[in-house]
């Protein structure tokens, strides 16, 4: 495991933060972390960079204890609030970091991720003059000096607009297809959706869901039918398989415990003789995280 | 740590304290010229009865020319690591094959660096300056070297007391303590002086004495610069300032030197620690 976890926590006089975390995170994959505005993500990757000393539990990244030097120098990490020396030029910013990670000959691995994150031709400025969107660029281009193993985004793309969203995209796939593992932090689904293989949800610093992207998306999933008037029986029917039905006018409301469920409900439907105008899948977030959550919201 | 070094040396440079601090030591070595330049023109020739005033004048130079580093070494490291971690530039530092007791040093070096080669200017500058217009004070090779010593050394203990607050709180909290030490210091001198002044006359003054001597263990930077003024100017073991307020009656013996060395120490190492424990 790249990342392992055993009830972290860490905690600003016993309040906030995040608690009893148990995550493991395997080597090569795109790992979503996700959550609301102050639920504790933050708090959980500062932990393991080092940057904040956990309260409780423990955790080893790249087989390490957390803030071991030698684990640090195969780490990337691209901040959530962060600035630059804004009297240096993005160029020099590059080869203050290239010299802190003690990379020998940094000059054409710089020009390289500069073309990467669009900063060609920028790199002579200063970083006092670069918007927000560019210091993020840059702070990607930090985070990947040192070709790491393990990359840490924290809201990689929040000063982004949407092409440089899509370019962050690739750049994750990219890494990905590299054999490295990623660390995405957001609050926003869709961005996780897009790139994550396995993710994990936090709220009020605690995790609530934590597994494969594709079932948590089904997780408890609602199906809409519209079914016109229903046939005698069919909610009976319907109730042994979902774990909720609903008729409000002509539309019932299923949800299902899982994916695989969703055909034996239309077969039902069919079956008894009620023909379905219309059947949609209700897919939307990480079903009873989310309602559990009672924050649902696409961006959290 | 000498990447930190470079670019704490480097960033130096692009403060806007430092050139608002040149400008104030211009002027400052202009008036102070221009006013020892009347002085010692008005002087009589006659050395014996000239000797002391030329030595006031050095030391009273000295003595502006300390507070004016003490002013710049405050500004440029009382936020060397809170401003660095309140604007979030740290975050970046931190995550990368380094030890924060290494930040810390390399701080420690490239602001010393800067100061060091700042009050050495300055030193040189005042000397100079009064060599230049008259004043007929002879120094030998080795009160110049131990006095300039002595002078670059006072701000380097400044400088590891900021970088201790700065290592634990925040800019505004570090600097106010660095200050309020740095006063404490000037101010234990002053009253120590003043008692033994007192008990020059015949009365007992113990009680200031001990107030002064407290204060220099609080921060040990006057005793440092009346230990550079005993050096510059005593000569066959007379010491002319002895009767002085900026003098020293009570010379800092060896023993606060080694106290002031330690204390440099163990600043750095407390900033080191509270660094190293500080969430970022």
């Amino acid at each position: 495991m790249v990342i392992e976890t055993f009830n972290l926590t860490k905690q600003y006089d016993g309040k906030g933060g995040c608690v009893d975390i148990n995550l493991s995170v395997k080597e090569g994959e795109v790992f979503g972390f996700l959550g609301p505005n102050g639920a504790g993500k933050s708090t959980l990757v500062k932990t393991l960079v080092g940057l904040l000393r956990p309260t409780g539990g423990s955790a080893r990244v790249l087989g390490r204890p957390l803030g071991d030097i030698r684990a640090m120098g195969k780490i990337g990490y691209l901040p959530e609030n962060f600035r630059y020396h804004d009297w240096m030029t993005g160029l020099e910013v590059m080869r203050f970091h290239a010299e802190l990670y003690k990379i020998p000959r940094p000059a054409e691995r710089i020009s390289e991720l500069l073309e990467l994150v669009g900063l060609s031709g920028h790199e002579k400025k200063k970083v006092a003059g670069y918007s927000k969107g560019m210091q993020q660029r840059l702070g990607l281009a930090v985070a990947l000096l040192a070709d790491p193993a393990l990359v840490f985004l924290d809201e990689p793309t929040s000063a982004l607009d949407p092409v440089g969203r899509i370019e962050v995209r690739e750049i994750i796939r990219d890494l990905k297809k590299k054999g490295k593992t990623v660390f995405l932090n957001s609050h926003l689904l869709s961005e996780v959706e897009m790139v994550c293989d396995r993710v994990a949800v936090i709220n009020r610093g605690r995790i609530i869901a934590c597994g494969d992207l594709k079932d948590l998306l089904f997780e408890n999933s609602a199906l809409t039918a519209k079914v016109g008037s229903p046939a005698e029986g069919l909610i009976e029917e319907l109730k042994k398989i979902a774990l909720q039905v609903k008729l409000q006018e002509d539309i019932l409301t299923i949800k299902v415990a899982k994916r695989d469920d969703i055909p034996m409900i239309a077969k039902v439907i069919v079956q008894s003789g009620t023909p379905p105008l219309r059947i949609k899948n209700g897919r939307r977030f990480f079903g009873g995280a989310f309602c559990k959550s009672g924050e649902g919201r696409e961006s959290y | 740590m000498i990447t930190v070094i470079k670019y704490t040396f480097k960033e130096m440079f692009h403060k806007k304290a430092l050139f608002f601090v040149l400008l104030l030591t211009l002027t400052y070595l202009t008036l102070y010229g221009f006013g020892i330049k009347e002085a010692y023109e008005a002087l009589p020739r006659v050395n014996t009865l000239a000797l002391p005033i030329f030595s006031e004048f050095i030391t009273v130079g000295l003595y502006f020319a300390s507070l004016i580093v003490a002013f710049l070494v405050v500004i440029s490291s009382a936020g060397a690591l809170s401003a660095d971690v309140e604007s979030g530039v740290m975050q970046a530092v931190l995550v990368k094959p380094i030890k924060r007791y290494e930040v810390v040093l390399g701080k420690f070096f490239g602001i010393g660096l800067m100061v060091s080669l700042y009050s050495l200017f300055l030193f040189f500058g005042i000397i100079f300056l009064n060599k230049a217009l008259g004043a007929r004070v002879v120094f030998s090779f080795s009160q110049v070297f131990n006095g300039a010593l002595l002078f670059l050394w006072m701000p380097l203990i400044l400088l590891s007391v900021c970088l201790w607050g700065s290592a634990r709180m925040s800019t505004l909290g570090a600097g106010i303590m660095a200050v309020m030490l740095y006063g404490f210091a000037l101010i234990g001198g002053w009253v120590e002086q003043i008692g033994y002044l007192i008990s020059l006359g015949g009365r007992s003054a113990t009680g200031l004495i001990n107030a002064g001597i407290i204060a220099s263990l609080l921060m040990p930077t006057d005793a440092i610069y009346r230990k550079m003024n005993s050096v510059l100017f005593s000569s066959n073991g007379i010491y002319f300032l002895r009767n002085n307020l900026l003098g020293g009656g009570a010379e800092p013996s060896l023993l606060m030197l080694f106290y002031a060395a330690t204390y440099m120490v163990f600043m750095l190492y407390m900033a080191a620690r509270s660094f190293a424990l500080r969430d970022i």
